[in-house]
């Protein structure tokens, strides 16, 4: 039904659009009909025209429009809900009349009908007003809300700057420019001193900001003017100290001269009857020599006169003491027996203190000792002390070495001068096997060198002991001595020989100088030895990332250790080299530890490092063009070192490290070896292989 | 004293093609045979670690690269190739039957290391390719010895070649791994691990230690980690970040698996994903060659620079550690 009335509505609206434009179109033609004057004609319609150009339905929605803007909307929501009710009434009434069917209810249906119709109507109507009601509303609310978003964004903007502007006064705030950490001298002081060309009073004494700048001016000119002074200063005592030192030698070769000239004199002297050097009747001491000293005193007397005259002999120690022993001998021997049996008891109830009485009877010295004095070609003099011990049966020695040069040195120490003279002869056990036993019963284990001296093997030697047999009883004989003196004379100047060049090599490397292989002199190093110093085997031990040198058989605790720093920009290696004691005849061993950044790296753990390590260690024979070279081995080895470590920095970073090395290629093969071989024809790096 | 033994890098192995004997060569020359069985079935009893027969290359050059055949064990060294006798070597008296010398490089003192060997049998003609020092891929003939072809691109030497059926890949030190058609002797493409971001380590430079290929996959490593290729897309599939931040030298496809084995404390093993399955700790401070077998017995071997040669019967642990020269007494 509603459908019904729907269809109707529209048809009469179409027709009212109709009839309306008709209507348009009559009034215009009347128009044209009516007029006569067509020019007011033309203005009236122009002037009407905005009005009537518009077709009916647009009129009608803004007739409707207007309405919406004008109505209630409240009022407009009761008129509808009454409209709703009107209507349902309508159908009602109709139903109920449908129903029963009173007279002419057909007409009444008809009434009803078209009441309903024009309920739908105003219905309809107020449908149209309420939609453009709601377009009209909703337009203004996106008309403010894009008020609203500009208002936002322009806040937002306005925070931003706000946060941007404390930002830039906090940076203001903050700023500490860099004078502030310069002690400036007093404002009063600076007028005073500074020439006016800096301090400028016109313009500072009004600007604080140009007085400051002014200040600091004056701060630069007088530590300029300072460090001159410094550079001075220091040339002025380098070449003082070159003076001194050249005044030392002169003073040092003096000695040998002085030396000749009383050797010279003496006879003069003994006519004179003067005597600078008050020698004692020797016969005195001789006599009172135990048997193994009395061997070494006359043999290196002997040797001395026949063939060595660098070599002088002497006896120290208390001759009355001597005497009280030679004369004791004969009792203690027959007592010995009886003694060594208390010594056992003694020990078997182990207290402390018959350890210690033990001990002090074990280590008994004879009273007198022999001095030998080898005077080297420098000037430098070997002293070694031999003590002979009553009991142990053995000699030691106590080897001095004095320098000609003040120097003092810990390669001197004592310990490693004379250790392995001959092969395997380090002096740790007594070459006496009975001491073993000896030792053990007064709770020791072994020999405290450095207090009663080392005992050798070639000491006893020289002492006409010979323990290399097995028979009980070792007795000295002369010819044991004789025949060894002049071979253990000649090891003995060699090694010291070789020492003191050792020495001087150490001095260089602590100035950082380090002499190049004959055939490496061109070749620049773009690394420098920075450091240099004596290390130890504890050292070594104790650091962690050289854990695998411990087990190493390269090296002993015998050994001298010493630890090098090689270094170019923030790269560092350090070499930590074991000499051994016979150096130059046995070759130094380097071990190298990279620093690099945090990380520390060791043939352990980089190949690099390994084959560096290979390449000095093992063909450090090839740095050396002849024999007389072996003494600075080890100069060549650390120069080779160092150049290696050159080329190795290169291969990390060949733009920050460039390296002026020939070098064919960087890397070669599986392994990506550094050509680390030196062939001195072509003055070319290559890979070994 | 100090003597070579300390500083021994064992560059190349190889296992006999009856599995039974395991063949090393090193930096210095030295070329030493184990005797696998007797080692491997002995082992309760304080077995012998040492070799069975050691000898010396001609020239005392070092073992670069080594390969078998049924006849011959191959060894690349710097600028020759020998051929030595199988059989002779089992008995302990090494009988050299052949040797190829490589054409002579242009300039003086520039040795041409032989790094990467591996032999192909086609038509019953046996191919030896090498791959050398001077940037070149060699092919002999080893009816003859001749020089069969060359492969020619690499801007530097070659660390390792490696193939699967007609596909070859070769690693190199300027920072590519190429794959060729063998077929055609054509060059098909090209993949630098430097240029993947994930694995890129600029400061241990760009060069490839090692390739392997098998009809899925393409895995190679050196200055920039380990990575695997798919060999239809030749996209990377995988990145290998659990070792340590140091050169790889060696990467093998195994299975379902891959080994990776280079400067490092640790050999690993990896799934194709990148997850670690094993971890071997090895007696090198760098491993440089790594070579398995699956019969007799299951045995991967493992050796680089040091004295001694890990054997693993599993791929998870070491079993036995071998020495390359008797340790000083």
């Amino acid at each position: 039904m509603e459908s019904e009335i729907d269809e109707s509505l529209a048809a009469k609206r179409r027709k009212t659009e109709i009839s309306e434009r008709d209507s348009n179109n009559d009034i215009v033609s009347e128009d044209v009909v009516s007029s006569d004057d067509y020019d007011t004609f033309l203005q009236d319609y122009l002037n009407r025209r905005p009005k009537n150009n518009l077709p009916l339905f647009e009129r009608v929605i803004k007739h409707e429009e207007d309405e919406a803007k004008e109505r209630d909307p409240a009022e407009d929501l009761k008129l509808y809900k009454d409209a709703c009710a009107d209507f349902a009434d309508c159908v009602m009434d109709i139903t109920e009349i449908k129903a029963s069917k009173p007279d002419g209810w057909k007409e009444k249906i008809n009434e009803l009908r078209k009441e309903a119709a024009f309920i739908t109507l105003i219905m309809k109507k107020l449908n149209r007003v309420e939609k453009t009601r709601t377009k009209i509303s909703r337009e203004r609310i996106n008309k403010e809300r894009h008020q609203v978003d500009v208002a936002q964004l322009k806040l937002d903007n306005l925070l931003c700057e706000i946060q941007h502007l404390r930002k830039e006064i906090d940076k203001c705030l903050k700023f500490k420019s860099r004078p502030l950490g310069i002690d400036l001298i007093p404002v009063q002081e600076f007028y005073d001193k500074a020439p006016a060309s800096i301090s400028k009073p016109e313009v500072t004494k009004v600007d604080e900001h140009k007085l400051q700048l002014a200040r600091l001016e004056w701060e630069l000119t007088q530590r300029k003017e300072l460090a001159t002074l410094l550079n001075d200063l220091e040339d002025k005592r380098s070449h003082i100290t070159e003076q001194i030192e050249k005044k030392e030698k002169d003073l040092n070769s003096l000695a040998p001269l002085i030396k000749e000239v009383l050797v010279v004199t003496q006879p003069l002297q003994d006519k004179l009857g003067i005597s600078p050097f008050k020698t004692l009747p020797m016969s005195d001491y001789t006599s009172l020599l135990p048997e193994p000293l009395y061997f070494l005193y006359i043999q290196a007397i002997a040797f001395s006169d026949a063939c060595d005259k660098d070599i002088s002999v002497d006896i120290k120690g208390s001759v009355s003491e001597a005497r009280r022993v030679k004369s004791h001998q004969y009792r203690e021997e027959v007592k010995t027996s009886e003694e060594d049996s208390e010594l056992e008891e003694g020990s078997s109830s182990g207290t402390k203190k018959n350890f210690e009485a033990g001990r002090q009877k074990l280590f008994t010295k004879h009273p007198l000792s022999v001095i030998l004095k080898i005077l080297l070609k420098d000037g430098s003099k070997l002293d070694l002390q031999f003590n002979y011990y009553l009991n142990l049966h053995i000699l030691t020695v106590i080897p001095v070495l004095n320098l000609a040069s003040s120097s003092s040195h810990g390669l001197l120490n004592s310990t490693t001068l004379l250790s392995n003279l001959f092969q395997g002869d380090s002096g740790v056990e007594s070459p006496n096997l009975k001491n073993y036993y000896q030792l053990k019963k007064v709770g020791l284990e072994c020999f405290n060198t450095e207090k009663y001296g080392t005992p050798y093997v070639w000491v006893q030697k020289m002492g006409g002991l010979n323990f290399i047999g097995i028979d009980g009883k070792v007795e000295p004989k002369q010819d044991v001595s004789r025949a060894n003196m002049p071979v253990i004379i000649k090891e003995l100047k060699r090694r010291c020989h070789y020492r003191l060049s050792l020495i001087s090599l150490m001095e260089d490397f602590e100035r950082g100088v380090i002499a190049p292989p004959k055939d490496m002199r061109s070749i620049k190093l773009c690394c420098s030895l920075k450091a240099w110093k004596c290390s130890s085997w504890l050292e070594i031990s104790e650091n962690s990332s050289l854990s695998h040198l411990k087990d190493s058989c390269f090296i002993s605790p015998n050994d001298m250790f010493f630890k090098g720093v090689v270094s170019r920009d923030d790269a560092k290696l350090n070499m930590y080299i074991s000499v051994k004691c016979d150096y130059p005849l046995s070759p130094s061993v380097i071990f190298m530890e990279m620093e690099c950044g945090n990380e520390k790296f060791t043939s352990k753990n980089s190949s690099t490092l390994r084959d560096m390590e290979r390449e000095v260690n093992i063909y450090w024979k090839e740095l050396l063009t002849s024999r007389t070279e072996a003494s600075s081995s080890l100069s060549y080895q650390i120069f080779k070192t160092m150049a290696c470590f050159d080329i190795l920095l290169e291969s990390i970073d060949p733009e920050k490290f460039s390296s002026n090395k020939n070098i064919l290629r960087l890397h070669r093969g599986r392994n990506r070896s550094l050509p680390f071989k030196f062939v001195p024809e072509d003055l070319l790096f290559v890979q070994r292989n | 004293m100090v003597d070579k033994t300390p500083y021994n890098c064992v560059l190349s192995q190889t296992f006999s093609p009856c599995g039974n004997y395991l063949v090393c060569g090193n930096n210095y020359g030295n070329i030493v045979v184990y005797n696998l069985t007797n080692i491997l079935n002995k082992s309760e009893n304080n077995p012998k670690k040492s070799p069975s027969c050691s000898f010396t290359s001609p020239n005392h050059e070092q073992i670069c690269s080594m390969v078998s055949t049924n006849r011959f064990c191959i060894t690349g060294t710097v600028g020759v190739i020998y051929g030595w006798e199988w059989d002779s070597l089992k008995e302990g008296k090494p009988q050299l039957q052949w040797k190829i010398n490589l054409p002579s490089p242009q300039k003086r003192f520039d040795q041409i290391d032989i790094n990467s060997l591996f032999v192909t049998e086609d038509d019953q003609v046996k191919y030896l390719y090498a791959g050398c020092g001077d940037n070149k891929i060699y092919v002999f003939s080893l009816e003859d010895g001749k020089l069969v072809r060359t492969f020619e691109g690499h801007n530097d030497y070659l660390h390792s070649i490696k193939h699967c059926d007609w596909q070859m890949v070769s690693g190199s030190e300027d920072g590519t791994a190429r794959l060729w058609d063998l077929r055609q002797y054509a060059l098909t493409a090209m993949v630098e691990p430097a240029s993947e971001h994930s694995l890129a380590r600029p400061h241990l430079g760009k060069w490839i230690g090692d390739v392997d290929v098998n009809s899925n996959w393409l895995i190679c490593g050196g200055g920039s980690r380990a990575g695997l290729w798919d060999m239809r897309s030749l996209e990377l599939s995988a990145a290998f970040s659990e070792t340590h931040d140091a050169g790889v030298h060696v990467t093998k496809l195994h299975e379902d698996s891959v080994m990776i084995g280079g400067n490092d404390d640790f050999f690993y093993r990896f799934d194709l994903k990148g997850e670690v399955l094993s971890k071997i700790e090895t007696s090198s401070s760098t491993i440089y060659s790594a070579v398995n077998i699956e019969k007799p017995v299951e045995v991967l071997s493992l050796a680089g620079s040091s004295n001694s040669i890990d054997l693993c019967t599993d791929l998870s642990y070491r079993y036995q550690v071998l020495s390359f020269f008797d340790e000083a007494a």
